[in-house]
């Protein structure tokens, strides 16, 4: 996923990131559940945050954990 | 898009929910009817929806049933798309509150266009073409050459059909 310089989203052609996506939003978390960074996404500003939000309703729903090991 | 919105008419919300899991699958049910009718009283119209399915959380969740503080560790999770005036939501939110069955809820706003994309982006489909690419590998490593003369043949059966 480092080398990837385009965003994941724009490739997909996903506009809308949805928090019930577990699957999806799982490719974007760290073993310790922590959301990564755009260094390592490829992920553009637009959709980090976009990103970010879809993680913390996710979480907040209890359909991924906020820390994990 | 709020403008295009606006002109339809109403805004696009979604309602996601837990459903305590010692309700029976059969009154799981009654328990979507009650907040379709309140969606009802907003005048909201349903778009979209996902029948609740038991579900394992992600870490347990506790709320205070009558008196008492309750963990569950599952819960049956759907959700309904619908669309509505601004301004109902926060009594609607009220009345869903007062639902003793919905452990929790959250309501925001999205589109009316599908947003899921499935298990498209799990890691196991990622596994998958890969594994593909093995075992045409196998295939044709046990077959051996391709003979150029048969897929003629079956080219112009192809062709013919």
């Amino acid at each position: 996923m480092k080398d990837n310089k385009q965003c994941f989203f724009k490739q997909h052609n996903i506009q809308h990131i949805d928090y019930k996506d577990v699957e999806l939003l799982k490719r974007f978390i760290n073993p310790h559940s922590r959301i990564l960074s755009t260094k390592k996404t490829g992920v553009c500003s637009k959709n980090q945050r976009k990103l970010a939000l879809a993680i913390k309703r996710a979480r907040f729903m209890a359909l991924v954990p906020y820390v994990s090991r | 898009m709020d403008e295009k919105q606006a002109k339809d008419g109403g805004k696009i919300y979604e309602i996601g929910f837990h459903i305590d899991p010692f309700v029976s699958e059969d009154n799981v049910a009654h328990e979507v009817t009650a907040i379709k009718t309140l969606l009802e009283k907003i005048k909201a119209e349903v778009i979209a929806e996902d029948f609740p399915r038991l579900r394992a959380l992600a870490y347990p969740l506790s709320k205070a049933v009558s008196g008492s503080k309750k963990t569950f560790k599952e819960a049956y999770f759907g959700w309904i798309k619908f669309e509505a005036e601004a301004g109902e939501i926060p009594a609607f939110q009220k009345e869903v509150e007062k639902i003793e069955s919905i452990i929790r809820y959250i309501v925001i706003k999205t589109v009316r266009e599908n947003t899921l994309q499935g298990n498209k982006f799990s890691s196991k489909y990622e596994g998958k073409p890969q594994a593909g690419k093995e075992a045409a590998a196998k295939e044709i490593a046990e077959k051996g050459p391709i003979n150029p003369e048969e897929i003629d043949k079956t080219i112009e059966n192809l062709v013919i059909e």
